[in-house]
């Protein structure tokens, strides 16, 4: 039954509305921006072998035909009938009263009182914050502003922000809550935490929450993590660990002086069961709509948190978090999270981002039915793509075993700080013998480093690391059709 | 768990495998067969997953001192995990003295090998010379072999990998009527390859193969 409810997907979706995007050349050769000698090397044994990674032609994620606007007509636009709806779905999930941004902008006289920043965080694509080409796939939750809803707003501010008359507006949307509609567990970090550089700008410490309170399996159907220092939080996962190995790292937490535990310690501990959630800058509470998707928390099972925490600007605070949980003992579909990740880039320099290079890039591609799904299909219901500092752009798509390819996500501009999950409007199914891509780019020059304690550093290699770069395509799927 | 699996049938692989310490007389020809199983993990992980493979090969005796030979070897489980190896070798006798229970010999190789699994694939080229230390034991011998060895991991998308090893590895020739012998094998290499925070890797090798 599942197979029969799938849609077909087609590469480069076609919506109205779309705004155009500058178009990134895709590369022809897997291997072209490698040092010369190297290179040869790769090339002669990549030919003896026979084998390289198909790059997504070149719509793999282009915008259609740009639409004329609408025409506006005489009328000008006003807060109750035109600018409000737009603000209350693309604006007010984060500018709420405990929501992630400033100013809660659910009254006209807060949005009046700011509308000159509006207008120009808009109109320069600050705001809202959406990385991911629209072009590419639909998603829930989408942020960005449409060319109409984009030329109202404008034209509203440039007429003055008239409030209008509320009579004959439509209803208001309710505003999603900022934080899980229901909380049945909360976990917060015993003590604060104030980081310290191990790795370059880097620390990866471990913290065991041991108030877990079911003993059963149940599943999370909604997890929000709240660090409380953002500003030093470089991502979370919670992991859950089997209840027995709690007394020996629970031992061992404080071994130099401070809370937690050195991660990097526990590599050779496979106490680790699975990931409940997680956090990236950008991240949003996330709960299954109607509570029928959930991922499992093992029975017996604790949690340890993994945090990664970056200096590089200093700590003007600790770091104490708390995560709430929406647990259910019953779903309709098990939630398992997969990677796509090159296994020779963890190893020494299999990944390399060269100094000076202003376009290094690496990509990846492999049928992840045959390790998650024993060659069944598979049901993509979320995607992220994970990089560092130095990430200019990227992308996730399936390479269809027809040759065809559809895109997941396509990340024109890469922003650390808006490294979220996303969630795709409807499940994309994947089959055995697709293969799921993924490409990412850095730029490695001078004019592209991060500050250090307020210096730039000069660019030198970056391999594999917590301190150095990453790429990874992460997603969240189903075995069953939802 | 994904990465385990894709080292443990990726770039970690053992070398030169099911050899004496005695070159094949001259102007004869010696079949070889194994089943294998082969595999490698960073330094911390507890478990050490092996990928069996099968292995045929042939070796000819050119002069009283001196071998050359050549294996296949394959693992063909489709899309899960498939493998295929070619090694070339040479065996140069440095002692055999017939009165001397001591033998000496050594036994450079060369090999690539492909690995695929869930429609990736990752190539591993190598270089090995083991120091072939045989102990006769009656018809049969001992055979220790210290080893020293480089291999290059190569994949699409990924810069290459040089992977300097040693190791040493454990086998019994155990002779069985004229010609035929079987030889179980036991062997672990050292690597300097971090793989994320592990501060190097281990490589495995199991096996039983004939001579004849």
């Amino acid at each position: 039954m599942a197979m029969e409810k799938a849609r077909p997907r087609v590469s480069g979706l076609r919506r109205e509305g779309h705004r155009p995007r500058p178009r990134v050349p895709a590369p022809t050769s897997s291997c072209d921006n490698r040092r010369p000698v190297r290179a040869v090397i790769a090339i002669c044994l990549l030919t003896l072998a026979g084998c390289s990674i198909d790059t997504p032609p070149a719509d793999f994620a282009a915008c259609g035909p740009t639409e004329p606007l609408p025409d506006a007509g005489t009328a000008t636009p006003d807060y109750w009938h035109d600018a409000k709806p737009i603000i209350d779905s693309k604006c007010a999930s984060c500018h709420v009263d405990g929501g992630i941004a400033p100013m809660a902008l659910v009254s006209y006289g807060v949005v009046r009182e700011w509308a000159g920043l509006i207008r120009n965080a808009i109109t320069r694509k600050l705001m809202p914050p959406w990385p991911p080409n629209d072009c590419c796939e639909s998603y829930q939750h989408n942020r960005s502003l449409s060319a109409p809803e984009l030329d109202t707003l404008v034209r509203w501010i440039d007429a003055g922000t008239p409030e209008g008359d509320p009579v004959g507006a439509p209803p208001s949307m309710p505003l999603p809550p900022p934080r899980l509609s229901r909380v049945d567990v909360t976990l917060r970090m015993p003590e604060a935490y104030t980081p310290v550089a191990q790795e370059e700008t880097s620390e990866l410490r471990c913290f065991v929450l041991d108030d877990w309170p079911f003993d059963e399996e149940v599943y999370v159907t909604g997890v929000d993590v709240r660090p409380g220092n953002r500003a030093i939080v470089h991502h979370v996962i919670v992991q859950t660990i089997e209840a027995a190995a709690v007394p020996g790292l629970k031992a061992r937490e404080g071994a130099d002086g401070r809370p937690g535990l050195d991660c990097r310690d526990l590599m050779g501990e496979l106490h680790v069961n699975g990931a409940a959630g997680g956090w990236t800058p950008g991240s949003v509470p996330q709960e299954s709509p109607d509570g029928t998707l959930g991922v499992p928390f093992p029975a017996h099972s604790q949690v340890l948190l993994q945090v990664h925490y970056d200096v590089r600007a200093g700590v003007t605070m600790p770091d104490q978090m708390e995560i709430d949980f929406q647990v259910s003992r019953t779903i309709k579909h098990r939630l398992r999270a997969l990677v796509a990740v090159n296994p020779l880039w963890l190893a020494n320099e299999g990944l390399e981002v060269e100094a000076g290079n202003p376009d290094a890039w690496h990509n990846f591609a492999y049928d992840p039915t045959v390790i998650y799904t024993k060659d069944k299909p598979m049901f993509i219901q979320a995607v992220n793509l994970h990089m560092h500092f130095l990430g200019t752009r990227g992308r996730v798509g399936i390479h269809r075993s027809d040759g065809s390819w559809d895109c997941l996500l396509d990340i024109p501009e890469w922003d650390y700080h808006w490294s979220s999950w996303y969630q795709l409007a409807q499940p994309v199914q994947f089959n055995p013998g697709d293969m799921l891509y993924v490409e990412c780019h850095w730029d490695n020059t001078a004019a592209n480093q991060t500050p250090v304690n307020g210096m730039l550093p000069a660019p030198r290699d970056l391999h594999w690391a917590t301190a150095g770069e990453m790429c990874a395509a992460l997603a969240l799927f189903t075995d069953t059709w939802p | 768990m994904l990465v385990v699996a894709s080292l443990a049938g990726g770039g970690c692989t053992a070398m030169s495998t099911i050899k004496t310490a005695t070159t094949v007389p001259a102007g004869q020809n010696q079949v070889i067969g194994a089943i294998e199983a082969n595999g490698g993990a960073p330094l911390e992980l507890p478990v050490k997953p092996l990928l069996p493979e099968l292995v045929v090969g042939l070796r000819r005796g050119l002069t009283d001192r001196l071998e050359v030979g050549g294996k296949l070897t394959t693992l063909p489980l489709g899309r899960r995990a498939t493998t295929l190896g070619v090694e070339g070798e040479v065996k140069v006798q440095l002692r055999n003295v017939p009165w001397s229970r001591y033998k000496l010999a050594l036994g450079p190789a060369a090999g690539f090998r492909w690995i695929s699994s869930s429609g990736a694939a990752m190539q591993v080229t190598y270089l090995t010379m083991p120091f072939l230390t045989g102990i006769d034991v009656g018809r049969h011998q001992i055979v220790v072999a210290p080893e020293v060895g480089v291999q290059l991991w190569t994949s699409a998308g990924a810069n290459e990998v040089w992977a300097p090893m040693v190791g040493l590895s454990l086998g019994f020739v155990w002779r069985i009527g004229q010609r035929f012998a079987l030889v179980p094998e036991a062997a672990a290499y050292r690597t300097s390859v971090r793989i994320d925070y592990s501060e190097g890797s281990q490589m495995f090798h199991l096996g039983i193969g004939f001579l004849y």
